[in-house]
């Protein structure tokens, strides 16, 4: 996919930008909205965001029913199972979108952007804990996610990757599915059952716990560096000053056909 | 077509058994292995056979519950079983003879029925300290089950202990107890796990074995998968409370009297694979969750530890401990992350200011 | 001079080797060695004390159920909770029918074989072993054609040659005293007993779901939900009606078959009404309540002991006097093996120091057995039917006295025969018929707690462990079918901290203490004549009365420092 960035045709009009960007003393200069966020990655992160709320909870009702049935017509574990099954299914779709896009999405959102693998990208990851330890003034801003981000996400998308596969060896101790035989039907050998469950389960709080953090972060870094990170996710744009473009950003921006202007 | 030749009958008036018995006893068999009554013939002529197979029944670090479990069996019953269908030469629990007498009788039978008779282990076998942990005769239990097993046409392992050392391996598994299939890798054996083993499934196998001289099919732990394919939960006779999400919540109240379902009482039916709703026991009488309690997978692989505490839907999370459940270690982490992130949000209002922004150049030193 | 050695002893649970010292024709010396160990104490540490029933259930698949009763009382004794009368009831029909198909399954299974000679019976004449039969008892099944047929049965498999389980018996052994026609007698009855025992523990299915190891025992209670107007309840009154049935069997079968049989048997073997006698100290923690578990007053069977044979005084049960000894034991105690320990004060440190397998002798001078040797007071004792029936005589309990006086009267003899191996014999089968007859009792007060709506079966208040204190520890009495057994459980932080298993089979099958003083199945083979020492037919009668159970008795746990206490009676 072509990475599509869309630079500002003009800078921002200065007597706009100092209200709504910087700190008093900061410096004032041309900002530019950078597309960082297609669609398709929204769509995963929205997706997964509503799919783990609503396994949450079928699943701790599957866990520890909550309401008990009083009536013969009543299908309410039944319904719930479906219903977690059925959310679960979208769930796997919506990783599925969201390790496609590792491969061929974006610019900042491939894999290769993301993995901590160079010994600068490590050094960035303690800059950053600087800042949430308060001990470094400015958060470091990134046109993507940055690097402590990036790899908490690639962590936590692992952790959905086991939580799908414990949830298809359950679903596949009932459903005996011939397919889903081959591809985890041999796990219950090595990890009994039980434990598969309690995986499952506790990885859930994980998940919880990890929105929690994850959107306090995101609402301290937003406000601090003041570039429309919370925004981002849902419009997909982010305000980035243009001196802050790596050269390879601005040779991107450049190359985009279609420029429009945002502030 | 049913109807036996003269051979057989011969060999039935020979063996003392009448044909009615046999043809009652046989489709009983076929109906536990799932089979179709087109085998009966072939069954009976193999039950018919002038001469029985030999079957020698070991005991190592056991309770006794599995020979008792056998001395249970309905189709048939132990007397056909010892006396009509197999020559049932060894057995500590059971057998008349004693001392040298039975000793010399496992020898007799290893020497001379070499290949060909049939083996079946009950208890675990200790492997810690040479095997001191259970001599018979003199002899550890691991030489004997070398001996009497690799000897064998077939080991038929009895019970969750001769399975995979059942309560005996449970943590911390103090005398390095093991399964047989753990003990001596190679033989051929068929996993018969249970807490007890089901006679009826049992049976089944022998007949099996009997008929068509092989072992039915297994799954990846060599239990049959007549007996073991299935989990309890989806033939479970509450599973209707189940799914209406009608559910014991104390023991005696009203759901239990109702017969609601388990689940919630620590159930392991959804883990748990065996036939025992189906066959029940003791001549089809009852089953556990029939009788109000929860299934605890007693013939699941490592069930002691795996499928304890019974009375919790999950595991306890290692390392913590009994009390420490997955949903208070959960529900921690969880008040955890609210904690930290109250105290970072109010912490962050008193940041000071940040400085002015170098110029773009240092910027970059600086990322 | 020469040394027997009985290994493996079958016809019992679990493993027991016996060595024994012939002189002249006569033993004159024993010892007893368990040969299998498994640990059950470190296994069951840190684990649910709720489900410690579970665990301890597999100690045991014979005397299945026994553990499960006295490891619940345990944790209610600990937790102090109170259990509704019906689950009191229901423990009791569990453990009553236990005990009825137990002694059957020792007497026909496990011992007739010592007494019986199976290739005699081809040589009966049926017809007039259907006169015996009909002479003895009003069972129906004593045609001339029925025994033919069950020697026709017997026959076949004699002629094919392959005797399965009769292929090693001593048979034709000149102690083999009974005329072929009752031989044939006895050989039916195995096969009745054999179909009788499988149909009558469905007691146990309807109660808890299967046997061996029912299901359905609740630290507070039993999960055997009544409920007079519904199907699915585990007690309903079309269950109630199966119950009775089978109570009425049980009735039937110790009454057609077991005392007969016993009573036809036992004059052929008068000399072993003074054979085996044994130590002569009896004890019994009583059980089978009729009211209140707390109170000895209202058990079946009473408590206390009996010392030197003297049926004239009926000793308090002082469990402070209980040690245990591991001089001759594969154990070793921290503070030197000689000084024995109580129990609630014991250590479980195996430590094996026998000879490495295979092996011919055990070194019998130093330790043995994997068995501890318990005493009270300093002395080795006796439990079991024989020491409950003792104990109830003793103490002048009706139904006791009434059934040992009517059997000792229809065998003319005194009641000193009681102390010996047929005495044994005797007394399980009397205890038996006194069960037997109690269990529609048992039956009939629970259909009348559930006509008048009095249905609950479980004590909620400590269930969650939530509501339990940071530690507590208490004990849990059974009188189990092979004698007294206990439980003491340490409950720490809602995990178990100690567990222990005092067991009736360690005090029969123990082996020596530190002053050498012998254990009771050692003591009992004193004397005993052996006719042939390669067929060693006398000592297996002797020991096999005992029934003995060795999965059990091998020691279970590590307690340290508690005080636990019995109440007395008075
Ligand atoms: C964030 C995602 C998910 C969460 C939070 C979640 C949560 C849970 C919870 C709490 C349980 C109950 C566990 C217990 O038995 O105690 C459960 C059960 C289950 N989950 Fe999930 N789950 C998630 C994703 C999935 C996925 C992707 C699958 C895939 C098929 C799945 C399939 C199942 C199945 C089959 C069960 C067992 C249902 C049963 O026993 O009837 N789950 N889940
Ligand atoms: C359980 C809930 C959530 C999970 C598991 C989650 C997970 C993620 C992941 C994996 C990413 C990285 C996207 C990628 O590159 O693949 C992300 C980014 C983001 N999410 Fe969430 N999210 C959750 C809830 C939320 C919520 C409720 C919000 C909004 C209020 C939010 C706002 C954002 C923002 C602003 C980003 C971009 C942050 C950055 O660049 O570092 N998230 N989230
Ligand atoms: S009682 Fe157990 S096996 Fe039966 S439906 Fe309920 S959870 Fe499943």
């Amino acid at each position: 996919m072509q990475p599509q960035m869309k630079p500002a045709a003009a800078p921002v009009p200065p007597e706009r930008a100092p209200r709504k960007l910087a700190h008093p003393r900061m410096r004032i200069g041309p900002a530019i909205a950078v597309y960082v966020w297609q669609y398709p990655l929204r769509l995963a992160h929205w997706g997964l965001v509503l799919s783990i709320g609503l396994l949450a909870f079928t699943g701790y009702y599957i866990h520890n029913p909550f309401i008990v049935g009083q009536t013969k017509t009543t299908f309410l574990m039944g319904t719930f199972r479906f219903a977690h099954e059925a959310f679960a299914m979208c769930f796997i779709a919506f990783f599925l979108i969201r390790i496609y896009l590792f491969f061929a999405g974006d610019r900042w959102v491939k894999l290769s952007a993301m993995a901590p693998v160079s010994r600068a990208r490590w050094k960035e990851m303690i800059e950053v804990a600087k800042f949430y330890a308060f001990i470094r003034p400015r958060p470091l801003s990134k046109v993507g996610h940055n690097p402590l981000a990036a790899a908490s996400y690639l962590g936590i998308y692992a952790l959905i990757f086991v939580e799908i596969v414990t949830g298809l060896v359950m679903f596949n101790w009932l459903a005996q599915n011939p397919v889903l035989t081959v591809l985890v039907g041999w796990i219950p050998g090595y990890i009994d059952i039980q434990n598969i469950r309690l995986i499952h389960f506790c990885l859930m709080f994980v998940f919880i716990a990890f929105g929690i953090v994850h959107v306090h972060m995101c609402l301290i870094v937003s406000s601090a560096e003041k570039r429309g990170l919370l925004d981002s996710i849902f419009t997909g744009y982010k305000v980035v000053p243009v001196d802050e473009l790596e050269e390879d950003d601005r040779a991107a921006i450049e190359a985009a056909r279609d420029h429009r202007v945002r502030a | 077509m049913l109807a036996p030749g003269t051979e057989m009958k011969d060999a039935l008036e020979r063996r003392g058994i009448t044909r009615r018995q046999l043809v009652k006893f046989c489709s009983a068999m076929l109906g536990t292995l799932a089979l179709p009554d087109r085998f009966l013939p072939q069954a009976m002529a193999a039950v018919a056979k002038a001469r029985k197979p030999v079957l020698v029944w070991l005991e190592f670090q056991d309770c006794a519950g599995c020979s008792e479990s056998m001395l249970r069996s309905s189709h048939p019953n132990v007397g056909e079983a010892v006396l009509d269908l197999l020559s049932w030469e060894y057995h500590e629990t059971i057998m008349a003879g004693a001392g040298q007498a039975a000793t010399r009788t496992l020898d007799r039978v290893v020497k001379e029925e070499k290949g060909k008779y049939l083996v079946v282990v009950e208890g675990s076998i200790p492997t810690a300290e040479g095997g001191i942990h259970c001599t018979i005769g003199g002899r550890a239990a691991i030489d004997i089950a070398r001996e009497v097993c690799s000897n064998a046409a077939a080991t038929i392992a009895v019970g969750a202990c001769a399975f995979d050392g059942g309560l005996v391996a449970a943590k911390p598994n103090p005398t390095g107890a093991v399964g047989v299939h753990e003990a001596l890798p190679g033989i051929k054996v068929i996993n018969m796990a249970g807490c007890p083993h089901n006679p009826a499934n049992t049976a089944a196998v022998l007949v099996h074995y009997l008929t068509f001289n092989d072992l039915p099919a297994v799954d990846q732990y060599s239990r049959p998968l007549f007996a073991y394919g299935r989990i309890i939960h989806d033939q479970c006779e509450r599973r209707a409370h189940f799914d209406a999400g009608r559910f014991v919540t104390e023991w005696g109240d009203e759901g239990h009297r109702k017969g609601w379902c388990l689940y919630k009482m620590g159930c392991k039916g959804p883990e748990a694979t065996f036939n025992c709703p189906i066959v029940q026991w003791n001549d089809h009488t009852s089953w556990p969750i029939r009788a109000g309690h929860g299934c605890i997978g007693c013939a699941s692989p490592r069930f002691w530890d795996h499928m304890s505490p019974f009375y919790e839907r999950l595991p306890s999370v290692p390392g913590f401990g009994v009390e420490m459940t997955a949903t208070k270690l959960g529900l921690g982490l969880v008040g955890a992350a609210l904690v930290g992130v109250t105290g970072h949000g109010l912490a962050s209002t008193l940041r000071p200011a940040a400085p002015p922004a170098p110029p773009p150049d240092s910027v970059r030193k600086e990322n | 001079m020469s040394r027997i050695v009985v290994d493996p002893v079958t016809r019992i649970e679990g493993h027991l080797r016996i060595e024994a010292q012939l002189d002249g024709g006569k033993l004159t010396d024993a010892w007893s060695s368990g040969t299998m160990f498994r640990g059950i104490e470190m296994i069951l540490q840190g684990r649910d004390p709720r489900e410690a029933w579970i665990w301890t259930q597999r100690i045991c698949g014979v005397c299945t159920t026994v553990h499960s009763i006295a490891s619940v009382r345990a944790v209610e004794d600990a937790l102090g909770i109170e259990v509704p009368d019906n689950a009191r009831i229901v423990r009791n029909l569990i453990a009553g029918s236990q005990m009825v198909q137990d002694h059957v399954i020792h007497f026909y299974h496990l011992h007739a074989l010592d007494w019986v000679d199976v290739a005699s019976a081809l040589k009966a004449d049926p017809a007039k072993t259907s006169q015996i039969a009909q002479s003895i008892s009003d069972c129906s099944k004593s045609s001339t054609t029925y025994f033919r047929d069950v020697q026709r049965r017997v026959k076949a498999v004699v002629d094919s040659g392959q005797l399965s389980l009769f292929a090693s018996g001593y048979w034709g052994h000149p102690a083999y005293n009974l005329p072929p026609e009752l031989n044939l007698l006895a050989v039916a009855h195995y096969l009745e007993a054999l179909e009788w025992q499988k149909d009558f523990i469905r007691m146990h299915a309807i109660l808890g779901g299967k046997n061996p190891h029912p299901q359905s025992f609740l630290v507070g209670g039993m999960s055997t939900a009544m409920d007079p107007n519904e199907p699915a309840a585990v007690i309903n009154p079309e269950r109630i009606e199966v119950l009775r049935d089978l109570a009425r069997s049980a009735r039937r079968f110790v009454s057609d078959y077991y005392i007969p049989d016993v009573l036809a048997v036992a004059p052929y073997y008068k000399d072993w009404f003074s054979r085996g006698e044994g130590l002569g100290n009896f004890l019994s923690y009583g059980d089978y309540s009729s009211g209140d578990q707390r109170d000895p007053g209202t058990f079946l069977f009473p408590r206390g002991v009996v010392l030197g044979r003297d049926l004239t005084r009926v000793h308090p049960v002082d469990p402070a006097k209980i040690t245990e000894s591991v001089a001759h034991s594969w154990y070793e105690y921290a503070g030197g093996d000689a000084q024995p320990k109580h129990p609630s004060a014991g250590e479980t440190n195996p430590k094996y120091t026998g000879p490495k397998p295979p092996f011919d002798h055990l070194d019998v001078d130093a330790k043995y057995s994997w068995l501890k040797a318990p005493r009270y007071d300093g002395q080795p004792m006796e439990v079991g039917p024989l020491a409950r029936m003792v104990v109830g005589y003793a103490a002048g309990r009706k139904e006791i006295r009434d059934a040992v006086d009517g059997a000792l009267k229809a065998l003319n003899a005194p009641p000193s025969v009681l102390f010996s191996t047929l005495g044994r014999l005797a007394a399980r089968a009397l205890e038996a018929q006194i069960m037997a007859n109690q269990l529609e009792g048992w039956v009939d007060q629970l259909a009348f707690n559930l006509e008048h709506g009095n249905t609950a079966i479980f004590n909620a208040a400590r269930w969650d462990p939530g509501s339990w204190p940071a530690s507590a520890s208490g004990f849990g009495l059974h009188e189990a079918p092979r004698g007294s057994l206990g439980h003491w459980i340490e409950i720490d932080h809602k995990a178990i901290r100690n567990y222990q298993a005092v067991v009736p089979t360690t005090w029969n099958a123990g082996p020596r203490d530190a002053q050498g003083v012998r254990g009771a199945y050692e003591a009992s083979l004193l004397n005993t004549p052996v006719a042939d020492p390669n067929r060693p037919l006398e000592i297996l009668r002797t020991v096999h009365s005992f029934d003995p159970c060795l999965a059990c008795a091998v020691h279970m746990v590590d307690a340290r420092g508690r005080e636990y206490t019995i109440p007395r009676i008075s």
